[in-house]
């Protein structure tokens, strides 16, 4: 059931109200609510991607992607970092924050947290304003992983908290995700010099960010 | 006979919660709105209770001037893998702008920061129209990074803003 690159449309659909049937021998029937996207996946051969909201035992899966020094290289993150600090992360999410998960559930049955997404909010006077920041599993970069949870951060955004502008900060060696954010739509504002620590060096970063009226105009022209 | 030219003398201090009812006459001034993220209407105990529970590391500086505090700046050193990263705000009463208040509280926060406190970038955010105070970081070496679209909603409208920054000029802040 890996989501198509391009398939947003469906997503959506997916993601509101669909009810599910499993069919047997590895097959699942999905329905949306009104009748209008009927669908069988396999599952037998290929591992499934749910973009879902946070459960408090996802501290263990977020803990264990933060020990990666691969992960921590693309964030502000230290090595070393407590498992109570993730527990606390996790049970205690300051206000206004969103997290998503990717979750493979692998043809075994077992499954995996493979990244996550973090979408706050800003307050008062920059209420229109998210800072999104995405993580994803060294191994399973630039893959359908991150397209699902950007575009899941995005629809989040978008369609339900009516943000005029989501930003987030990126380290510019990181080309994987620079490509990915400008293909939707974010345009880079700020080159940061010396913005943090990283290998050994002060290195900068980019602030880069999407305005949801523009991005619409640029869709709407794209159609015309 | 004595002339009255010479300006008063401004005083740099760090904060102290007895300053509470200075800083609220300040934030309910409309210029000191207008040119920060304050809102209309501050809660004066809000402000009291927030100068009586200041973050450890904090840095919050005050100018005086007759003894009435007429300007305050708020410099927040960053932590972990940006500790040598601090983030600047700073306002000047409405009724006491352009006499040199702004100058002397940033001088002093720089000198803080660079000086004893091993910071490298200072940084800040500040609205592309707000031209007195973009002229006051320039002077003290403060370079535009880029344009931060809708940063904020203000009067009615979304504004855009600079994210301005200095770094340390020194030879060594090229490596660790």
């Amino acid at each position: 059931m890996f989501w198509q690159a391009n398939d947003h449309k469906a997503w959506r659909i997916l993601a509101s109200r669909v009810s599910y049937a499993w069919l047997g021998e590895g097959a699942w029937s999905c329905t949306s609510a009104d009748k209008r996207c009927f669908g069988v996946w396999l599952v037998t051969d290929f591992p499934t991607l749910t973009i879902r909201g946070l459960r408090s035992d996802d501290w263990m899966a977020l803990y264990a992607l933060f020990s990666d020094e691969a992960v921590l290289r693309e964030t502000c993150e230290t090595p070393y970092a407590s498992e109570e600090s993730f527990r606390e992360r996790v049970n205690n999410p300051p206000a206004g924050t969103y997290t998503l998960i990717a979750e493979l559930m692998l043809p075994s049955g077992r499954e995996r947290v493979v990244g996550a997404a973090w979408l706050t909010v800003l307050q008062h006077r920059q209420r229109h304003v998210g800072r999104l920041q995405l993580v994803v599993q060294p191994e399973l970069r630039g893959g359908e992983v991150e397209v699902s949870l950007l575009k899941a951060a995005l629809n989040l955004a978008d369609e339900w908290l009516a943000l005029r502008r989501v930003e987030t900060i990126v380290f510019p060696s990181d080309e994987v995700r620079l490509a990915l954010l400008a293909g939707h739509g974010f345009t880079h504002e700020v080159t940061m010099r010396r913005y943090a620590v990283r290998a050994g060096e002060f290195a900068e970063a980019w602030l880069l960010a999407r305005l949801r009226l523009a991005t619409a105009a640029n869709e709407g022209a794209e159609t015309q | 006979m004595t002339r009255r030219t010479m300006q008063p003398e401004i005083l740099v201090r760090s904060v102290e919660a007895d300053d509470w009812e200075d800083i609220a006459a300040m934030q309910e001034s409309a210029n000191v709105v207008f040119h920060t993220l304050l809102l209309p209407y501050p809660s004066r105990d809000a402000i009291r209770d927030r100068l009586e529970n200041l973050p450890a590391n904090l840095v919050e500086l005050v100018a005086v001037v007759n003894g009435v505090v007429v300007g305050l700046l708020r410099m927040q050193p960053g932590s972990g893998r940006r500790a040598h990263a601090a983030r600047l705000a700073m306002m000047v009463h409405g009724d006491y702008q352009h006499r040199g208040i702004g100058t002397v509280l940033l001088a002093a926060a720089l000198d803080l920061a660079e000086r004893w406190l091993e910071i490298s970038r200072v940084e800040l955010e500040v609205f592309t129209d707000n031209e007195a105070a973009i002229a006051l970081y320039r002077k003290f070496g403060f370079e535009i990074e880029g344009t931060i679209r809708e940063f904020a909603f203000r009067d009615g409208q979304y504004v855009d803003a600079y994210l301005m920054a200095r770094i340390r000029p020194t030879p060594e802040n090229s490596g660790l």
